[in-house]
C-alpha cells in the first residue's frame, strides 16, 4: 500500500517551470526526504502534496485515493495531510493546547488526545504557554504535535530545522526522527541539507531543476549516484578525465578497478575519502599544496603531475608542510560518468 | 596647529532645556487653564449641569453617533480590504487606492455636499418643486445627516489599517489552518479576524477620534454632540463649557486607553511575510463584489464630487457668481497656514533633538507633552484660548493673527514632531562627532550636516502641518480675527445660509489640498 504517489507532476508559475514530470510512490510508514538546491521546486512539491497548490498537469494519490489531476482539486483541509511549516506557523493568539487542539473535532476525546500529543513531544507542563513564551525548538515540538494530533495519513515537514541554531539542529533532528518513528506515520521532509536528509530518512529523492533525478537509500545515493550533480549534492567531490575500458579506468592517477564496465571518455568520481596515502610506493606522487584544519579531521589539497588540484580528508596529527611530496592512492573501485563532448 | 581649549560653558542640552520647557509650559498652558476654571465650578453646581437630562443626552448622542459610525466603518472598510487584497476582485490595486480617496473629502465638505443635494434649496428639492410642487422634503438634519457623512469620509482609516494587517499577515498561518481540515471559511473566522483585531482596532481608533473631535459635520448637520454642544455653551456660559470640554477630553483619553488595551492582549506578530499569497478565486460573485465597491465609491466619492460640480456650474455660469470672491479667503488661508507651519517647524526642532539627542526620562516627557494637541479636539483648543484670551488680552491678543496662529501650534505641533523625529533618528550621531574631530564647532556641525540631513523630514512635516491647517474649521471659526474670511469660514457661512453655490468653489479648493496632504500622509506610512 502506498501512502503517496505522485505522477508525472508539473506546475508552472507564469512562464517559469518550478517542477516538471516529477513522479515517485512513498510507501506506507516510509520516511522520505526531498533534497535539492534552493529553487530546485521541492517546497512547490510539497505544496501540491499537501493541496495548498494545485498542479497544472499529473495526478497525486493519498493513500491510494486520487486528489489531484487535471479534473480533480481536494483542497488542503479534506486530505488529511499534518504539515510542519519552516517557521512552524503557530497561531500567535492561542496557546499551545489550542494550538494542538485546533485540527481536532470537539469532544470528550480531544483533551485525551493533546495530553497524549505533549507527552509525546515531552511538553506536557507547558500547555498554557503561548508560543512566543517557547524557545525554537519548544515551538518545533508544537508545531509537529499539532500537525500529528489529527492523526493525519501522511506527514510533510518544510525546511523544519533551517530556523534552529546549528548545535541544536542535530539535537532536535534526532528528537524528531524518534517522535515520527513512534508514531509510525509516512512522511516527507524537504530540506537543502544533506546530512539531514542522509541522517532521518529511509529513502531520499534528489530533485534538480524542478524534477526528481534519483530515488533511494542514503548509502546508494551516495556510493552509486546517477550524474555527477547529484553526487557533488551529496558531498564533498573530486572529479578527473579518464578513459574507460571495461573493467578499468585510465586517468592521472593511474588504472583504476571501475564499479561498472563502460568504454570510452569518462570524468571519474572521487570523494575526498576514497583518496588515501600509500607508502608502499605504488602510489602517484603529489605535491600537498595547502591544508584546511577542523580540529577532528582536516582536509589536504594536493597536486598532481597535470596540475590537478585535489581534495584529499587526511588524520588531524599529521602536520603536513606546503611543498611536501606524498604518494597517493584510491580506496575502492570507483564511479564514472560517461563524458558529452 | 592652533588648539582651542575653550570650554563649553552651556551645555547644548541646557540650552535646549531653556528652550523646550517654556515651550512645553506654553502649549499645556490652555489646557491646565480649563482644568482650574472648570475645578471653580461650584461642585454642586457642577454635578447639577453634568447630571441633568440635556448633558446626558449630548453623551448619550455622542456615544451613539461614535458608536454607529464605528461599525458602519467597519462594515465597510472590512470586506473592501478583504476583497482588495485576498480575492481575485478585477481591478483591486485601483479599487485599492479609490476606496481610498474619499478620505480627501473633509467632512464640512462631505456634509455641504449632502446638504447641497438633500437639503433645504438643496438640488433634489430644486427639482422636485418644479416637477411636481413638493416643497419640502424629510429633513436630512439630525443622526442621519452626521452619521452618513462622518462613516463615508472616514471608513477609509479602517479600510487602509485592516489592508495592512492582511498584507502583513503570515500566509502559513492559514495554511496550516487548511491542512489541519479547516474550511475556508472557518480559517477565516478563527486565524484571519483574531489575527487582524489589533489593527482593526487601530482603524476603528481613528474613525472615533475622528467622530468625537469633528466638529464641521455635526454641526452643520445640527446633530448636538459634544463639539457642538461646547460651540453653543460658548456664548452662554464659559464656565458650563470648560466643563463639558474637560468629559469630551476624559472620553477621547479613555477610547485611547481602551485600544492600547486591545492591542496589548494576546500576543500578535507578524514578522516575516514571504510568499504571495494565494488569493481566493470569487468566481461568479465577482459581479457582487464589483458592485460593492461601486456602490461605495459611488456615494462617498461621485455623489458629493458631482454635487460640487452642480453648484460650481450653477454658481459660476447659471447665477453669474464672480471667481475672484474665493481669491482673498484663498490668500487669507495660505497665510495663516504658511505661519503655523513656520511656527510649527521652529518648535519642532529643539523639542525632537532634547528627545532624541538626550533620551532621559524627564527630557521625553518635555517632548511627550507636545504631543498633547492629538488628544485635543479642536473646539476644545479653541475654547482655552477663548477662555484665556477674552479674560486676560481682550484688548491685546484675543482674536488676533497671532492668537490663531499659536491655536494651531497646539494642535498641529505633533504632526511636524512626528517626521522630524523620524528624520533626525536617521542621523547617526557618529556623522556629527566625526564633523566635530574634523575641526568644527557644534554650531556648524548642525547647520552644515545635521539640519541638511533632516531636512526632508522636516519639510514634510511642515507641509503636512501647512495642509492641515487650511483644512481646520473651528479654531478659525472662533479664533481669527473678525471678518477674516478663510477657505473653510467661507464654506461653513455659506451652507449654513444655503448659499450652495457660493460654497462650491472654496469647497473644490479644500478636496484639492486634502488630497495633497493625503498623498504627504500615505507617503510617510510607506516610508516607516
Amino acid at each position: 500500500m502506498t501512502a503517496v504517489e505522485s505522477q508525472r507532476l508539473a506546475k508552472y508559475f507564469g512562464k517559469t517551470c518550478a517542477v516538471y514530470s516529477a513522479s515517485f510512490t512513498l510507501p506506507r510508514g516510509e520516511f522520505m526526504a526531498l533534497l535539492g538546491p534552493s529553487g530546485c521546486g521541492k517546497t512547490t512539491m510539497l505544496r501540491m502534496i499537501a493541496g495548498l497548490e494545485k498542479p497544472d498537469k499529473g495526478k497525486i494519490f493519498l493513500d491510494g485515493h486520487l486528489v489531484a489531476s487535471e479534473e480533480i482539486f481536494v483542497p488542503a483541509n479534506r486530505r488529511r495531510v499534518g504539515m510542519v511549516f519552516q517557521d512552524y506557523a503557530l497561531f500567535p493568539h492561542m496557546t499551545v493546547e489550542k494550538n494542538i487542539a485546533y485540527g481536532l473535532v470537539r469532544g470528550s476525546s480531544q483533551k485525551v488526545i493533546v495530553d497524549q500529543m505533549l507527552e509525546l513531544v515531552g511538553l506536557s507542563g507547558m500547555k498554557n504557554r503561548y508560543p512566543r513564551e517557547l524557545s525554537g525548538g519548544q515551538q518545533q515540538r508544537v508545531a509537529l504535535a499539532r500537525a500529528l494530533a489529527p492523526q493525519p495519513s501522511i506527514l510533510l515537514l518544510d525546511e523544519p530545522f533551517s530556523n534552529l541554531d546549528t548545535a541544536l539542529r542535530v539535537q532536535v533532528r534526532e528528537e524528531v526522527k524518534r517522535i515520527i518513528k513512534e508514531a509510525g506515520v509516512s512522511t516527507i521532509l524537504v530540506t537543502h541539507d544533506q546530512d539531514e536528509a542522509m541522517s532521518m530518512a529511509d529513502t531520499i529523492g534528489v530533485m534538480l531543476r524542478g524534477t526528481i533525478e534519483q530515488i533511494g537509500s542514503p548509502r546508494i545515493l551516495y556510493e552509486k549516484p546517477k550524474s555527477l550533480a547529484i553526487a557533488n549534492f551529496l558531498g564533498e567531490t573530486n572529479h578527473i578525465p579518464g578513459e574507460a575500458q571495461g573493467n578499468k579506468v585510465l586517468t592521472a592517477l593511474g588504472e583504476l578497478p571501475l564499479q561498472t564496465p563502460m568504454q570510452g571518455s569518462v570524468e571519474v568520481l572521487l570523494r575526498p575519502s576514497d583518496l588515501v596515502f600509500s607508502s608502499n610506493g605504488h602510489g602517484t606522487p603529489a605535491m600537498v599544496s595547502h591544508t584546511t584544519y577542523y580540529g577532528h579531521r582536516q582536509t589536504i589539497w594536493v597536486k598532481i603531475a597535470d596540475a590537478t588540484l585535489l581534495k584529499m580528508t587526511g588524520d588531524a596529527h599529521t602536520d603536513y608542510k606546503t611543498g611536501d611530496t606524498i604518494q597517493i592512492g584510491v580506496k575502492h573501485p570507483v564511479v564514472a560518468f560517461p563524458r558529452y563532448s | 596647529m592652533r588648539v582651542s581649549y575653550r570650554k563649553n560653558l552651556v551645555s547644548t542640552e541646557k540650552l535646549l532645556l531653556a528652550v523646550s520647557i517654556p515651550l512645553a509650559v506654553l502649549l499645556l498652558f490652555p489646557l491646565g487653564y480649563l482644568v482650574i476654571r472648570a475645578s471653580e465650578v461650584d461642585s454642586q453646581a457642577a454635578a447639577n449641569y453634568l447630571l441633568r437630562g440635556s448633558t446626558l443626552r449630548i453623551i448619550g448622542r455622542s456615544l451613539l453617533l461614535v458608536f454607529s459610525v464605528s461599525l458602519t466603518a467597519c462594515l465597510i472598510g472590512i470586506p473592501a480590504a478583504w476583497l482588495t487584497t485576498r480575492t481575485t476582485l478585477k481591478g483591486r490595486d485601483w479599487w485599492a487606492v479609490v476606496l481610498t480617496l474619499p478620505l480627501v473629502i473633509p467632512s464640512y465638505v462631505g456634509a455641504f455636499a449632502l446638504i447641497g443635494a438633500f437639503g433645504p434649496r438643496g438640488i433634489f428639492q430644486g427639482w422636485l418643486e418644479t416637477l411636481f410642487g413638493i416643497e419640502r422634503l424629510p429633513s436630512i438634519y439630525g443622526f442621519w445627516g452626521a452619521w452618513f457623512s462622518v462613516t463615508l469620509f472616514s471608513y477609509p482609516y479602517v479600510f487602509l489599517s485592516v489592508r495592512a494587517g492582511l498584507r502583513g499577515i503570515d500566509p502559513a498561518l492559514e495554511e496550516a489552518s487548511r491542512t489541519l481540515g479547516k474550511s475556508a471559511l472557518e480559517t477565516l473566522w478563527r486565524i484571519t479576524l483574531p489575527q487582524l483585531r489589533p489593527f482593526i482596532s487601530a482603524g476603528v481608533l481613528l474613525v472615533a477620534l475622528y467622530t468625537l473631535s469633528d466638529f464641521g459635520a455635526v454641526a452643520m448637520m445640527q446633530y448636538n454632540v459634544f463639539t457642538r454642544a461646547i460651540y453653543l455653551q460658548l456664548g452662554v456660559n464659559l464656565n458650563f463649557a470648560a466643563l463639558l470640554s474637560l468629559v469630551l477630553v476624559v472620553f477621547t483619553v479613555l477610547l485611547m486607553l481602551f485600544s492600547i488595551w486591545m492591542e496589548g492582549r494576546g500576543q500578535y506578530y507578524t514578522e516575516h511575510v514571504h510568499r504571495k499569497i494565494r488569493l481566493i478565486p470569487l468566481g461568479h460573485w465577482q459581479v457582487a463584489a464589483q458592485l460593492y465597491c461601486i456602490f461605495i465609491f459611488g456615494i462617498a466619492l461621485v455623489g458629493p464630487m458631482s454635487v460640487i460640480a452642480y453648484w460650481l456650474y450653477n454658481g459660476y455660469v447659471v447665477q453669474g457668481e464672480e471667481l475672484h470672491n474665493i481669491l482673498r479667503p484663498l490668500q487669507s488661508s495660505i497665510r495663516v497656514a504658511a505661519l503655523a507651519a513656520g511656527a510649527c517647524g521652529i518648535s519642532a526642532i529643539p523639542l525632537v533633538f532634547l528627545q532624541v539627542r538626550y533620551p532621559r526620562f524627564f527630557n521625553q516627557w518635555i517632548t511627550r507633552s507636545a504631543y498633547l494637541g492629538y488628544a485635543l479636539p479642536g473646539v476644545v483648543v479653541a475654547l482655552a484660548l477663548v477662555f484665556v484670551g477674552a479674560r486676560y488680552f481682550s484688548t491685546t491678543l484675543y482674536q488676533t493673527l497671532p492668537m490663531l496662529i499659536f491655536a494651531y501650534v497646539i494642535r498641529f505641533l505633533p504632526q511636524a514632531l512626528g517626521p522630524t523625529r523620524a528624520s533626525l533618528m536617521q542621523v547617526s550621531p557618529q556623522i556629527e562627532e566625526c564633523g566635530l574631530t574634523l575641526g568644527k564647532s557644534r554650531r556648524k556641525v548642525f547647520w552644515g550636516i545635521t539640519l541638511p540631513l533632516m531636512r526632508p523630514g522636516w519639510v514634510a512635516g511642515m507641509a503636512l502641518v501647512f495642509l492641515t491647517t487650511l483644512k481646520e474649521l473651528p479654531l478659525t471659526l472662533l479664533l481669527a480675527p473678525i471678518g477674516y474670511d478663510t477657505l473653510a469660514v467661507r464654506i461653513w457661512s455659506a451652507t449654513a445660509e444655503s448659499f450652495y453655490a457660493r460654497a462650491a468653489a472654496p469647497a473644490l479648493v479644500m478636496v484639492i489640498i486634502s488630497a495633497l496632504s493625503l498623498v504627504f500622509v500615505l507617503d510617510g506610512d510607506d516610508r516607516r
